[in-house]
């Protein structure tokens, strides 16, 4: 065990989670540097550097590192943080590895909030966008409770309703879409898959202000959430109000969920595959937040590099990326679970 | 003296009504067990006492005071329950499960203090686990597991402990290992524990105080040689029963009065 402390406050983990930690960041911030170098037009290492803090190294590297490339692998880390954080509240809520945004039908429920305000108030900003990827989202979250309430959340009849709800969204979608002009329609398609190009500050600001309200909260009930991995009654005895926090942790999921569709539309598989990943590599029991954030930051950052990085023919948004790297993992998480093992 | 006692508890869950109206003291520094065909509503009564649930009307008293109306947090300094089939999270070790009943005295951003650190050790010490501290606990035999869960409780350092069915799913020599476990914590530190058993003769070997509940009241309530008696047995369990001595310890005995050779 290790202590960080600052002053008379401090937190308490594992040696070998800080360790996988630094070495996240570490990987981050290099990844972060690679991704300021290359695109259509590469810059040296030490330009970008540059580029990075601040100091002019002429046009138009200036513009592309600033303006360009910045805001995009900012939006790819925060978002990949918002889908990593959101995927380990709802895996360690439910006890499922299953469970994630994307595949409960939250990130559908986003999307159809989405496309259903591109059609009736138009791509007028990115924050009316967002509220009705938000209000989607909610909507969609509120449904899966009523129909898996049962005195209670059920964990697997909240999946299977969510599930279910997904694909009515999905519907919901594909409706919106066929009565959109072309041009909208078109726009409207090509956010439905997922990509962080052309991402601006404001989208990273969007991004920013989302975690800094949303992870103080979250961070506040991580012990409760772990001790809720114990089952009601345990965590109860522990003296957790287990209702008001697993509300209040199942909404920050939610809304961090809904906000990274809003920026990016959906990108599939982080939020599923991020926390498993961390949860690997630092041999925790139980849910470990802030390393699912690194990690789903450096899935989706590493993703969007491998995506540009193809050759102008193959190139690919980084959600149609995310899909066939997350898909052969699902199949082998309900391979496992078909053979009984735990994951 | 009691702490802990239920003043005309009426306790169900939503509509359906399980426990009718009980008065139920809990003598401080003894051992309780609560015993009663299925469905008599000991259960019930137990998540009560822990506040798992809320009575409809009538109180639980903790301290002379409303178990309601105290904090969450500041109850589960005081009780300590090990649920019926709490869920081990995959991989956790022995020590870290001990690690987590510290969790009503922890604050957020409080580190992790030497007080917590004497506990979970003086706990793994108690139940002979300091050994296999970091072996993973879904690794362990039933009766290991079990030792392990109770560490945690008692981690939670609380005067008082209330263990639901602790020995169900063990076989024999692991159940009476929990017993003498249960036995050596309330004597040596002074443990009031009170539990739910199904087995008559662990309970009358194990505990000083007896209640018998039966369809959601409480049929007896006294030593085990006033409540194991032939008639209440009769009465609470519709099972015809010899009472005999326990040749070992002394205590009631209970042996059902027919068998495979016929009543005798």
């Amino acid at each position: 065990m290790r202590i960080l402390r600052i002053g008379p406050l401090g937190i308490t983990t594992h040696r070998r989670t800080f360790a996988v930690g630094l070495l996240m960041l570490a990987a981050l911030a290099a990844l972060l540097v690679y991704a300021m170098a290359h695109g259509q037009s590469n810059l040296t290492i030490l330009d970008s550097l540059k580029g990075m803090v601040g100091i002019s190294i002429g046009s138009p590297g200036d513009f592309i590192v600033g303006q360009v490339r910045a805001p995009r692998a900012l939006t790819a880390i925060l978002v990949g943080m918002m889908l990593g954080v959101s995927g380990a509240i709802l895996q360690s809520l439910t006890r499922n590895p299953l469970a994630s945004p994307d595949f409960i039908g939250i990130s559908m429920g986003a999307g159809a909030g989405a496309v259903l305000t591109l059609w009736l108030v138009g791509a007028s900003s990115l924050w009316v966008t967002a509220a009705g990827a938000v209000a989607g989202a909610l909507l969609t979250s509120a449904l899966i409770l009523i129909l898996s309430w049962r005195r209670g959340i059920v964990p697997l009849r909240m999946i299977l309703a969510g599930i279910g709800i997904g694909f009515v969204m999905q519907a919901v979608t594909q409706y919106a879409i066929t009565r959109m002009d072309v041009h909208d329609a078109g726009n409207a398609l090509g956010w439905l898959v997922g990509s962080v190009t052309g991402r601006t500050w404001t989208h990273v600001e969007a991004c920013a202000v989302m975690l800094a309200v949303l992870m103080p909260i979250v961070l506040w009930n991580t012990g409760a959430l772990r001790t809720m991995e114990m089952g009601d009654d345990a965590a109860r005895a522990l003296g957790v109000r287990v209702t008001a926090a697993r509300g209040t942790l199942a909404a920050c999921s939610v809304l961090l969920a809904a906000g990274a569709v809003a920026v990016t539309g959906p990108i599939g598989f982080i939020a599923l595959v991020a926390p498993a990943i961390a949860l690997r590599l630092t041999r925790n029991a139980g849910v470990t937040l802030i390393p699912s954030a690194l990690m789903g930051a450096l899935l989706l950052l590493a993703s969007d590099q491998v995506a540009q990085a193809m050759p102008a023919t193959l190139q690919l948004p980084v959600g149609v990326f995310t899909a066939a790297v997350g898909a052969p993992y699902l199949m082998w998480l309900v391979w496992r679970a078909s053979r009984g093992g735990q994951s | 003296m009691t702490r802990l006692e239920t003043r005309q508890a009426v306790i169900g869950y939503g509509d359906t009504t399980i426990v009718h109206g009980v008065d139920v003291q809990i003598p401080d520094g003894r051992i309780t067990a609560i015993v009663g065909p299925n469905g008599c509503g000991k259960s019930t009564l137990l998540r009560a006492l822990v506040r798992l649930l809320s009575p409809s009307s009538g109180t639980v008293l903790l301290d002379g005071e409303d178990i309601h109306r105290i904090h969450t947090r500041e109850v589960a300094r005081r009780v300590g329950l090990l649920p019926q089939s709490p869920v081990a999270p995959a991989g956790i070790t022995v020590k870290e499960l001990v690690a987590r009943g510290r969790t009503p005295h922890q604050k957020v951003l409080r580190p992790w203090s030497a007080e917590d650190e004497m506990a979970v050790t003086s706990a793994l010490h108690s139940t002979a686990l300091t050994s296999i501290q970091d072996a993973v606990v879904d690794e362990l035999s039933g009766g290991q597991r079990q030792r392990a869960w109770i560490a945690m409780t008692l981690a939670q350092d609380t005067p008082l402990m209330i263990l639901d069915e602790p020995t169900t799913y063990l076989d024999i020599a692991h159940q009476y290992d929990v017993m003498d476990l249960l036995h050596h914590l309330n004597e040596r530190q002074g443990r009031t524990i009170v539990m739910v058993v199904h087995d008559l003769h662990q309970a009358a070997r194990y505990a000083h105080h007896v209640i018998a509940m039966r369809d959601g009241v409480v049929a007896a309530a006294g030593a085990p040689a006033e409540v194991f008696t032939e008639d209440l047995i009769r009465d609470v369990f519709s099972l015809e029963a010899r009472v005999l001595t326990d040749p070992v310890t002394g205590t009631p005995m209970v042996v059902p009065a027919h068998g495979p050779g016929g009543a005798r």
